[in-house]
């Protein structure tokens, strides 16, 4: 485990991890902050570190705009926790952002492909 | 929109809406508890598991801090925190805050006011509907010509008026107004009422809603009809509903009232009008329609309305067109007619009301700047006693933006707290003025500007928080270590703020100095111009006029008899030492004649007025030299002195000579006179201004119009009564207006008055604001150098030798602002001297009693100021001011 935390690992990405967090609940369905930094940290293949202080404000940021709600809740063992789930405009942002995503790394695709011709 | 939305959820949050910080910690502490229970499955023992977890949080609070930054807006909330701060900061040195405040909000409020005042007398147009196209006809002759005038010159006879009216195509309507007091009989009192005789198209040109009942129109020309006033009605009618339909008497004639104007209109004069009656119909009324036949006579004050799409500059054409057909009726007139924007001056007041303006605004500016740089140096001289305080903050890691914001806030809190009690000084300076009669009109049309007054105040303001960086800049210059140690303090340790400090009490200086000369300047010529003395005394001189409707159906001749009449009846009272008649009373108007001592030059204009052979009796004013008139004289004349020095050499060269004056009754005639007495130069027509060389004539049976009594009597001659009483024994319903001369002056000089008082006003403020700003300043210095001060005694120094050293700190500064005061006067009296020669009725502008009365104020000012805080410096044992913080 504690090689798990070397310096492989990246601090998030500002700006991608909205599009982490919304496209985790909508696969995972409606998750509380730590399950969701988990299964964010799992996915990337534990590449990633998400410090509290990294991922409430983004929570924060995205129910503020409306992508996410938050209610609370009882977790797996019984304990309190904040859950939060993607709202209906989440859902289309989610669509949104793909798209652009795809559009971006396709361009940069393409760059790096015409680096590699040369 | 996203944004939007997000936006306002952080700024309800702020107050209290939404996710509170505790729910925050509980959440941030359930992920750490999370993130150890996971470490613990993973076989970790629970212990190192909470300790892991404890680090990969890291700190809780800093990850809530990073969390209600976002929930929240933090530079605002930073903001009020510093605004809060810097209440606390301020309240700290309450004594200082209360006089910034206190001098700036004096200055705010009172700039505010006037620029609120003279934008509404001379700016705003009428309060009508549509009031750009509402313009002021203006006419000047040059070349020969003779005319009668009544009030100015500028103005039309009522002939010239309706051919103006039918004839000029760019104007919709063209309407006349004579405004005049009239009497109005309420049971047996009478009371003057300001009225306005109006043509038929008056309210076509300024068109209003009437509060009640309706205006005139061109069908009222023949009708006994009147519109009153708002205020007129709220004061003496009470409001009434039924006010319309009421009959009024006004000078024995009646009328009946048919509307009243709204509360905004108020006619077009500085005065406000109280009631409104047609022209035509109130002279037919009175047996004096005649008037209203004579062309060549200048009495009524004449407005248009442009037609929609036309220019000011075609319309002054269109009409320039029907001037010259009169000049080609009147050989040797040319006629220039003006076209301006209407205001509640007339064009030619309102260049001096602008000109005064000009003045006020400027010294004005000089308070604000002083007001200014005054807040300036006492924040200066706080922000000197802070440099611990900052030190400290520097030292422990507030940043640079975070000292500059604190002292930011500061300013602001002080700006917008003398910004707002500047409001409540100008409102209640509006008040105070608007419960004086005289200064009533003045202010009456303020309070509807709102514009203008957001203006004022913005920019005041403004200048408040632009003087107020001056401490901020010093505040960057701080040195941390040196002002920690308490070095900035020591005896010949370099005092950053000292130099700025020194060129902030030598502008201070300077400006009060300028301002405190040209107010004392500008109050001693007001007053040299209504101290002046017109040639006679004014107190005791009164002019009866009889009732304007004397005798209905009497021609002019009958009335002219009955006023001579009234005169030996009145010559036989005890104590009414003389009586004479005039056409013209004096600072009525004159008459304009032409004249020439010689035929073979051609005639020149002059005024003149007719006169009985008592008239400089009466006034008290002894001919220079020669008779007066004897009873039905003609054929002589009386010259002024001013005449007689321009058509011969001196007073006594002119007895005898032959004056070629006009013919009434022949146009183009010289009629030859002989000048039998020569009068002094009197002032009987501008206070402050000798008349233009001017003749007098024998008062005929058979002038026009209708002369006056001029009365000379002591003080407790119940004057009014005793007309009345001659009057009544002649006619029951008879009565005459009775005024006195003095007061009618005091009533003149009524806005020159107002102008000096605020002057004066002005002035006083400036006194006060460098005093406190001075006295505040040594004062914060002496504090801050208790310590030095304490070295320097028990090293042994004499109490004078301390003196001399508060002394030093300041009196370089006070010396260089008075030079350059000095400097800045006699630049501006080389540079505009001889046009401010005129204004000061003769002052020079560098007049040495000005200029020692307004040093010397200050300088004891200054005085007492630097006295003040060293005694106390003085007063202090040398032990307790060694063991001072200072």
């Amino acid at each position: 485990m504690s090689k798990a935390r070397d310096n492989t690992r990246v601090d998030v990405w500002q700006g991608t991890l909205a599009l982490m967090v919304l496209t985790t609940l909508e696969t995972m369905g409606p998750l509380h902050g730590f399950g969701l930094a988990r299964r964010i940290e799992q996915t990337s293949g534990d590449r990633f570190v998400l410090n509290p202080g990294t991922l409430y404000p983004t929570l924060l940021k995205l129910e503020q705009e409306g992508f996410i709600a938050s209610d609370w809740g009882t977790s797996d063992n019984n304990r309190r926790a904040r859950f939060y789930r993607l709202t209906r405009a989440g859902l289309k942002q989610v669509e949104r952002e793909t798209r652009q995503w795809e559009d971006a790394t396709s361009i940069i695709a393409r760059f790096l492909a015409s680096r590699g011709a040369r | 929109m996203r944004r939007l939305r997000a936006w306002l959820l952080r700024l309800a949050s702020l107050v209290g809406a939404g996710r509170t910080d505790t729910e925050i910690r509980e959440e941030l502490r359930e992920h750490r508890d999370l993130l150890a229970e996971h470490y613990a499955q993973v076989g970790m023992s629970a212990e190192a598991a909470r300790q892991r977890a404890a680090s990969e949080c890291g700190s809780l609070s800093s990850a809530a801090d990073a969390y209600s930054d976002r929930r929240g807006l933090p530079l605002l909330e930073s903001g009020v925190r510093d605004v809060r701060m810097a209440c606390r900061s301020l309240s700290r040195t309450p004594l200082l805050m209360v006089s910034i405040v206190a001098v700036l909000a004096l200055g705010i409020g009172l700039s505010t006011m006037v620029v609120a005042m003279f934008h509404a007398i001379t700016w705003v147009g009428l309060p009508v509907t549509n009031a750009d196209a509402v313009l002021r006809l203006d006419q000047t002759f040059a070349g020969e010509y003779d005319r009668r005038v009544q009030g100015e010159a500028s103005r039309f006879s009522y002939p010239e008026l309706e051919i103006y009216r039918s004839s000029t195509q760019a104007l919709d309507a063209v309407a006349g107004a004579y405004q005049a007091t009239m009497t109005w009989r309420v049971s047996s009192e009478a009371v003057p009422v300001h009225a306005a005789r109006v043509t038929g198209d008056y309210f076509r040109v300024l068109p209003v809603t009437p509060s009640a009942g309706r205006l005139l129109t061109a069908s009222d020309a023949r009708r006994p009809v009147v519109v009153i006033s708002h205020r007129l009605w709220t004061r003496s009618f009470a409001s009434a509903s039924d006010a319309v339909g009421r009959a009024i008497s006004l000078d024995r004639a009646t009328y009946t009232i048919v509307g009243v104007a709204p509360p905004s209109f108020s006619g077009t004069e500085i005065e406000s009008t109280d009631v409104w009656l047609p022209l035509e119909a109130s002279y037919m009324m009175s047996g004096k329609a005649a008037v209203l036949a004579e062309s060549n006579v200048s009495w009524l004050q004449v407005f248009g309305r442009l037609r929609p799409g036309v220019s000011v500059t075609s319309a002054t054409a269109d009409a320039a067109l029907v001037a010259a057909r009169f000049d080609s009726a009147y050989i040797g007139r040319r006629t220039t007619i003006g076209l301006t924007h209407a205001s509640r001056l007339p064009s030619t007041l309102r260049r001096q009301a602008l000109a005064a303006g000009g003045v006020v605004a400027f010294l004005l500016a000089l308070l604000f700047v002083i007001c200014g740089s005054n807040a300036a140096s006492l924040l200066l001289a706080r922000g000197a006693a802070r440099q611990r305080e900052i030190a400290l903050r520097v030292a422990i890691g507030a940043g640079r933006t975070h000292i500059v914001r604190q002292l930011l806030a500061e300013v602001g809190v002080i700006a917008l707290a003398s910004g707002a009690l500047g409001l409540l000084v100008c409102f209640a300076a509006v008040r105070l003025l608007s419960t004086s009669t005289t200064a009533q009109d003045l202010v009456q049309n303020i309070h509807a500007d709102g514009g203008v007054f957001a203006f004022a105040f913005a920019t005041a303001v403004a200048v408040a928080l632009v003087c107020g960086l001056a401490p901020v800049r010093q505040a960057l210059q701080v040195n941390c270590l040196a002002s920690l140690k308490g070095e900035g303090s020591l005896l010949g340790a370099r005092m950053p703020a000292l130099r700025l400090r020194r060129v902030l009490i030598a502008t201070q200086v300077t400006l009060s100095i300028v301002l405190l000369v040209v107010a004392s300047l500008l109050a001693r010529s007001a007053s040299h111009a209504w101290r002046t003395h017109p040639g006679y005394a004014t107190t005791g001189l009164y002019v009866v006029e009889p009732d304007a409707a004397w005798q209905p159906g009497v021609d002019a001749a009958d009335g002219s008899r009955l006023g001579t009449e009234l005169k030996e009846e009145l010559a036989r009272v005890p104590r009414v030492r003389a009586v004479s008649q005039a056409a013209l009373a004096p600072f009525s108007g004159a008459g304009i004649s032409q004249a020439t001592a010689n035929l073979s030059t051609p005639a020149s204009p002059v005024h003149f007025n007719a006169i009985d052979g008592r008239f400089f009796e009466t006034l008290g004013a002894p001919l220079v030299a020669g008779r007066s008139f004897a009873p039905r004289e003609d054929g002589v004349v009386i010259v002024n002195a001013a005449m007689a020095k321009r058509f011969w050499t001196d007073e006594r060269s002119a007895l005898g000579k032959t004056l070629f004056i006009a013919d009434r009754k022949v146009e183009g005639h010289l009629r030859p006179m002989e000048v039998v007495g020569v009068a002094p130069t009197l002032q009987t027509m501008h206070i402050g201004a000798p008349d233009q060389p001017t003749f007098y004539m024998p008062l005929t049976d058979t002038d026009p119009g209708m002369a006056v009594l001029i009365v000379r009597a002591e003080d407790d001659v119940p004057l009014q009564h005793l007309v009345a009483s001659v009057v009544r024994a002649r006619d029951a319903d008879g009565f005459a207006r009775v005024t006195s001369l003095a007061a009618h002056l005091a009533s003149q000089t009524a806005p020159a008055r107002v102008g000096v008082a605020v002057i004066g006003v002005i002035g006083l403020l400036a006194l006060i604001v460098a005093a406190v700003g001075i006295h505040g300043l040594i004062a914060y210095t002496v504090a801050n150098r208790t310590r030095d001060i304490g070295v320097y005694r028990a090293l042994g120094a004499r109490p004078r030798d301390v003196l001399q050293l508060i002394l030093s700190w300041t009196l370089r500064g006070v010396a260089a602002g008075a030079i350059s005061a000095l400097l800045l006067m006699m630049f501006a009296a080389a540079a505009f001297g001889a046009r401010l020669r005129t204004t000061l009725y003769g002052l020079h502008p560098l007049d040495p009693v000005s200029f020692a009365l307004g040093t010397a104020l200050l300088v004891v000012v200054i005085g007492l100021a630097i006295y003040l805080p060293a005694r106390r410096a003085l007063g202090m044992a040398p032990l307790d001011a060694l063991r001072s913080d200072g």
